[in-house]
């Protein structure tokens, strides 16, 4: 049995206008991601720094 | 449900690009929208990546726009998540794709693919719950399968990625055209780079080495490599600064070491101009196999952690075709690296009319084969199931793991792609001994149950979903109704405790208790109706796992049958003339 189209086709979004519904939630979140890898690159400055590894 | 997207040929779509993880994983996706971007020419490409590791992409002169990951300051952080978002609102992508595994960003990841709207999302994202599910089954797939370090298979990440896109415009942008290969994008000019010329033109051919992802004895490759080939150079391209060891490489002007000293462009610019990599895991190796260096690739004895994502070798080796990938069973030995590479460099002169094995033997460096496993990777045909593999270039005796890891890829792709290949004569590659014919026998046991278990979970989600059906609304109604639910919902939990005491006792077959359990985790009907028939087809797929497995015990046992030799009366007597 090969797997359902549903699950191999993605999600369809019905209505690209609305939001989610925990968007301010969803932002808050993503803010504490970014500080906390800010936070975490600053505490370890040679790990994943790849300015320094000649990818940038 | 109705697709958003009209099937049109020709269609331009705009496809973004979710990877925030590490630098070797950017270099992968590009690897996968080259692939996509050489059938699709008509497709737009955007990324959305960390700030770190932006530079190879502003190189590529067909990705349409490129985001980074904003910096914040704690003051007004949700302003400028605010505006961030606000301008990739603006895009109105079609397609997005999260394409990032690392653990370290998998959460970060999966906020943007919630917070950022398009019309077909896939990877991973946000639930309501703020719990981590996937949009699609190749999603699941890597969470389950190559998350997992006691599951190996040998579907390559860029080949998962790369066939989860085409498989979406398949469906949502129809076939590719016909006459879409012309369009080239080439590999020695995929990023747009000035060129350094860091490289003395004194020497015709150069070999970059990595030493910082090889064993410390790799100074011994690089003496053997300047002592026998004197139209070969060195260029050394560790990414900090690599302090001259001494012996081999003082005063030598056929060894260039520039670790430490490039930035991106002229990295690209210098390992362009180079016929071979030799490296271990690292970022470097990938690069080399979008740019189409080949690489000589010392496989660990033990899984790479990077950034908190866990790669099996087999996963993310050398990408492309004739690239090479050695594993010592004990220490690191710089004569078989030097012999491997000295024997592929010259197959345009021998045209493989001498094997490696002779070609060790000339060396006199057999002894030291026989404790290697050496691989070569190439891309198959469709008709072979596609993608990179791995064939091992000298025989060694099929285990029982190794046969395992490769039918754990063939399961998927009867899963996928609805391909299996001829099990006649995929089982007579096997070389055939007691231990791998024991293990075939006893496993039959542990598959015979798990088939059993399928049986009981397809029929009782059946039930389920029946029991729903009958019932005219789900929130009100009568207690017989209710409890024989539960009672159906106790009875699928059952089977699922019972199979992971199956794998249990079997760790070969802990893959399909995973798979199970991520498809459970990831059931995406709003109705207990919906669910049911999502836990049928999940018990249903692990039922054609099994059978897969027992179709080639069955095949592997029936060659390992005693054959009948003749007796004396059946010898026909020879009739002298």
């Amino acid at each position: 049995m090969v797997i359902d189209i549903q699950l191999l086709q993605g999600k369809i979004i019905e209505d690209l206008e609305q939001h989610p519904k925990n968007f301010t939630q969803l932002m808050e979140e993503l803010a504490l991601e970014i500080l906390s890898d800010e936070d975490l690159a600053i505490a370890s400055s040679t790990v994943n720094d790849h300015q320094d590894r000649g990818y940038a | 449900m109705s697709a958003v997207l009209d099937v049109t040929p020709n269609k331009q779509l705009s496809i973004l690009i979710v990877q925030l993880g590490e630098i070797e994983e950017v270099f992968r996706s590009l690897m996968a929208v080259k692939a996509v971007k050489q059938l699709y020419p008509e497709m737009r490409f955007h990324f959305i990546v960390r700030t770190q590791n932006s530079a190879p992409l502003y190189r590529v002169d067909w990705i349409e726009s490129i985001l980074e990951i904003p910096h914040l300051k704690v003051d007004d952080s949700l302003k400028t998540i605010a505006h961030w978002v606000d301008m990739a609102l603006l895009q109105n992508y079609d397609i997005l794709a999260n394409w990032t595994f690392s653990k370290r960003y998998t959460r970060m990841s999966s906020i943007v693919t919630t917070l950022i709207p398009a019309s077909v999302k896939f990877g991973n994202y946000l639930q309501n719950d703020m719990n981590i599910a996937s949009f699609d089954a190749w999603s699941i797939y890597r969470e389950a399968w190559l998350r997992d370090l006691a599951i190996d298979q040998d579907i390559h990440h860029t080949d998962i990625i790369t066939t989860q896109l085409l498989t979406a415009l398949q469906i949502h942008a129809g076939e590719p055209q016909a006459d879409s290969k012309a369009s080239a994008v080439s590999s020695r000019n995929f990023f747009k780079v000035p060129n350094a010329q860091l490289l003395p033109n004194t020497i015709a051919k150069w070999i970059a080495v990595h030493p910082d992802s090889l064993d410390l004895r790799f100074e011994e490759v690089i003496e053997m490599i300047l002592r026998r080939h004197p139209d070969y150079g060195v260029v050394l391209l560790n990414e900090s600064p690599m302090i001259d060891s001494g012996e081999v490489f003082s005063n030598n002007p056929r060894i260039v070491n520039l670790s430490g000293k490039l930035n991106f462009d002229s990295l690209v610019s210098v390992l362009s101009n180079c016929s071979w990599l030799i490296a271990g895991r690292a970022p470097i190796s990938e690069l080399a196999n979008l740019l189409n260096v080949r690489t000589i690739y010392w496989i660990e004895s033990q899984p790479q952690i990077t950034g908190e994502a866990t790669y099996k070798w087999s996963e993310t080796g050398p990408y492309g075709n004739g690239n090479i990938a050695i594993r010592f069973r004990e220490e690191f030995q710089p004569e078989v690296i030097y012999a491997v590479w000295s024997y592929y460099q010259s197959e345009w002169f021998h045209q493989n009319n001498t094997t490696l094995e002779k070609h060790f033997e000339n060396l006199s460096l057999l002894s030291l084969s026989q404790g290697t496993e050496i691989f070569r990777s190439k891309i198959r045909n469709p008709q072979e199931g596609g993608g990179v593999s791995f064939e091992p270039v000298i025989d060694h005796l099929t285990t029982f793991e190794g046969w395992m890891f490769r039918l754990r890829g063939q399961i998927a792709r009867a899963w996928f792609c609805g391909w299996v290949p001829s099990i006649e004569d995929e089982v007579a590659k096997f070389q055939l001994n007691p231990n791998l014919i024991k293990r075939a026998r006893e496993i039959r046991d542990s598959l015979r149950v798990i088939e059993q278990l399928c049986v009981g979970g397809k029929a009782t989600s059946k039930e389920l979903g029946s029991a729903v059906a009958s019932v005219k609304n789900q929130k009100i109604m009568s207690v017989e109704d209710r409890d024989m639910i539960e009672a159906h919902g106790k009875k699928l939990q059952e089977y699922e405790n019972l199979l992971s005491r199956v794998v249990s006792v079997e760790p070969e077959l802990k893959c399909f208790y995973v798979w199970y359990q991520h498809l459970m985790h990831n059931l995406n009907g709003d109705t207990l109706g919906k669910m049911a028939k999502e836990t049928y087809q999940a018990f249903d797929l692990v039922s054609e796992g099994t059978e897969l497995i027992n179709a080639y015990v069955t095949k592997i046992l029936s060659r390992a049958l005693p054959k009948p030799v003749n007796t004396p009366d059946q010898v026909k007597p020879i009739i002298q003339q």
